[in-house]
């Protein structure tokens, strides 16, 4: 599943090899913006990191890989029950 | 009142005005002699914004610091640059009013408050880019159409005169240019369905010397590139400051899209002299030549840009006078001034408007289809941002935005008086809702490289290649500023102020001043040091290295 432009997942590299896998929350040329997967606030200098890329690929497993057909079924009859909006 | 006290009055009052001039238009002729002064918008009337000054070099940028801040009382974009005479900076604090401030310390002598009229209506921000300056009197040209001469000594107004109706959707946004005795201003207003002109007023009592029609009239050459009723309301804006050249006695004015901006349809024909550079008499307003950038545009691309002037040689002992442009339709130009000929043009960014260039460097048209992307976008190539001109490294540098796209959708508009009248609109190539770069920016930048990004590019007037270019992830409002000791200022919409090489680009130094840099960065002198400075946000900083 393609995730939602503005809510673009990165992988960072640190210098010291560190991988940070989170969300960008902004950028600018010399650095960027982050929550981390143990959702910390991380600011970093571009220049210092050894990778910085954008992660095209949504993290959240496909559905289809966690529930069965009838699970599924099941999910999608108890969405279709909610009001309120 | 005695009659020794009379005489002696009488006396003082036919003292030559000259004894106790500040800025003749002499030292304005000769600014670049005098490089601890800013004489003018551009910094001299050759428009390279380059200083002489040499104190701040590579092997010192770490002493660099900042020396002091002025607070603006206003949230409006702050796009000028300050003049600078004899240690007195005199700054427009958005939108009109103006302040003189010790240069060295920050202190500020006087304000001059200008109360903008509510008939005011721009466009695209209340903004003013600065002042001019003769002998004693500073000029300023206000959003709601006013030129006011104002004495640089006591901070009061001297004259005021009325150049246009902002009722009608006219405006001055730019910094007037004076040349000789008279003070000239373009008006803003293209997205109103004015006719644009530029005028030139005696500069000691205000009063219209000459007016030229950015489009022609009836009976005059060039008005048959308009069908029926079209000039009328065809916009041609000059809202940037010209140049001037003392040696073929021309001033040089850009001028702004065609009205209704985005359908060309309701105006038939080339349009001038929209989207075009003009060469005038200074004396009288006559035309002596005009080069049209791009003919009949859909795209508003305003080519009001700053005509940089410099001498090259010609290969057999003599000197070709050039004019270098950067184009917000993304094409590099180098003209012949004396003629305004074509001599090369290359493109700086990406462009599909247009396959290239001819011999004549008309532009070769390639409309997108509808619904699809043009390159570059509305906001263009480059834009109002100064460029600048090293005579060190030989090399042009301008602000672009890169990669940067518009969906362009024409809608047939009939014309209001002081009504906006844009004939269409830009499309979001992304959707509504995706964040793409625009007039403004918050602080938070999410989008992604297929938006679009900045850079600082520099460029090889001889061939139009580019030597070297900084890319940026926002695009750029900033105008650079190049030094002889080969560094460049410039900043960015992030509010970094960055100092690079001017010959490598490679980056030397920055810091962050936490507000989008929309002016041009200039340079001065007082008292044997040297000071740099640039707006961000909503305040002016200016730095100069440590005791």
């Amino acid at each position: 599943m393609r995730v939602r432009w503005r809510l673009r997942p990165v992988r960072a590299v640190l210098s010291d090899g560190t991988v940070l896998d989170g969300r960008r929350l902004n950028e600018d040329t010399y650095t960027i913006q982050l929550i981390d997967q143990d959702e910390r606030l991380r600011s970093l200098e571009k220049a210092e990191l050894r990778e910085l890329a954008a992660v095209t690929e949504s993290p959240m497993p496909p559905a289809t890989d966690v529930l069965d057909e009838q699970e599924m079924a099941d999910v999608l009859a108890y969405l279709l029950t909610l009001k309120g909006f | 009142m005695t009659r020794h006290l009379l005489i002696a009055l009488v006396l003082v009052a036919l003292l030559p005005t000259g004894a106790a001039a500040q800025v003749t238009f002499e030292r304005l002729l000769n600014a670049e002699d005098e490089p601890h002064n800013w004489l003018t918008y551009s910094g001299t009337y050759s428009s390279n914004r380059h200083t002489k000054l040499d104190q701040i070099r590579k092997d010192n940028l770490d002493d660099l610091e900042l020396s002091w801040v002025f607070q603006a009382g206003s949230l409006e974009a702050f796009q000028a640059t300050p003049l600078v005479v004899d240690g007195i900076m005199y700054l427009t604090e958005p939108v009109n009013n103006v302040v003189a401030i010790d240069a060295k310390r920050g202190s500020v002598f006087w304000k001059y408050e200008y109360n903008v009229s509510s008939d005011a209506r721009p466009c695209c921000g209340a903004v003013n880019r600065g002042l001019a300056i003769l002998d004693d009197t500073l000029f300023l040209a206000t959003l709601d159409g006013n030129l006011i001469g104002i004495d640089a000594i006591a901070g009061e107004p001297i004259w005021q005169t009325t150049v246009a109706d902002p009722t009608q959707g006219y405006a001055l946004t730019l910094a007037p240019l004076v040349v000789k005795d008279k003070v000239i201003v373009g008006v803003a207003g293209g997205e109103y369905g004015i006719r644009g002109f530029i005028d030139a007023y005696d500069a000691a009592t205000g009063e219209l010397a000459w007016r030229f029609h950015t489009i022609p009239g009836p009976g005059e050459p060039g008005h048959e590139t308009w069908e029926n009723d079209a000039w009328m309301t065809g916009g041609a804006s000059a809202w940037l400051t010209g140049s001037y050249d003392p040696d073929l006695d021309l001033t040089y004015w850009g001028i702004g899209n065609p009205g209704p901006d985005l359908n060309p349809a309701q105006r038939p024909g080339d349009n001038l002299y929209s989207d075009s550079v003009v060469a005038l008499d200074p004396d009288t307003g006559e035309l002596e030549w005009y080069f049209q950038f791009t003919p009949n545009d859909p795209y508003d691309y305003d080519s009001v840009q700053i005509p940089v002037l410099i001498d090259a040689p010609d290969g057999n002992g003599g000197n070709l006078k050039l004019m270098l442009w950067g184009n917000r339709n993304g094409f590099f130009y180098v003209l012949d001034r004396e003629s305004g000929r074509f001599l090369n043009g290359t493109n700086f960014v990406p462009v599909n408007w247009a396959s290239g260039l001819d011999d004549f460097g008309r532009p070769v048209q390639t409309p997108q289809p509808p619904g699809t992307t043009t390159f570059p976008g509305i906001q263009g190539g480059t834009n109002w941002y100064s460029p600048s001109y090293s005579p060190e490294t030989g090399l042009f540098y301008v602000s672009a935005w890169e990669s940067y796209g518009s969906n362009f959708e024409p809608i047939e508009q009939e014309h209001q008086p002081g009504r906006v009248f844009l004939g269409g609109r830009p499309a979001n190539p992304f959707g509504a809702g995706a964040n793409v770069p625009g007039l403004r920016r918050g602080h938070i930048n999410n989008w992604t490289d297929a938006a679009g990004g900045g850079a600082v590019i520099a460029i090889d007037p001889r061939n139009g290649q580019q030597r070297w270019r900084v890319p940026m992830t926002d695009v750029t409002s900033s105008g650079i500023l190049t030094s002889a000791s080969n560094l460049l200022f410039t900043g960015n919409r992030e509010g970094h102020f960055h100092v690079m090489d001017a010959e490598t680009g490679d980056l030397l130094w920055r810091k962050t001043l936490g507000g989008m840099i929309a002016n041009g960065p200039m340079s001065y002198m007082v008292d044997a040091k040297q000071y740099v400075a640039v707006a961000a946000g909503h305040s002016l900083f200016v730095y100069a290295l440590k005791d």
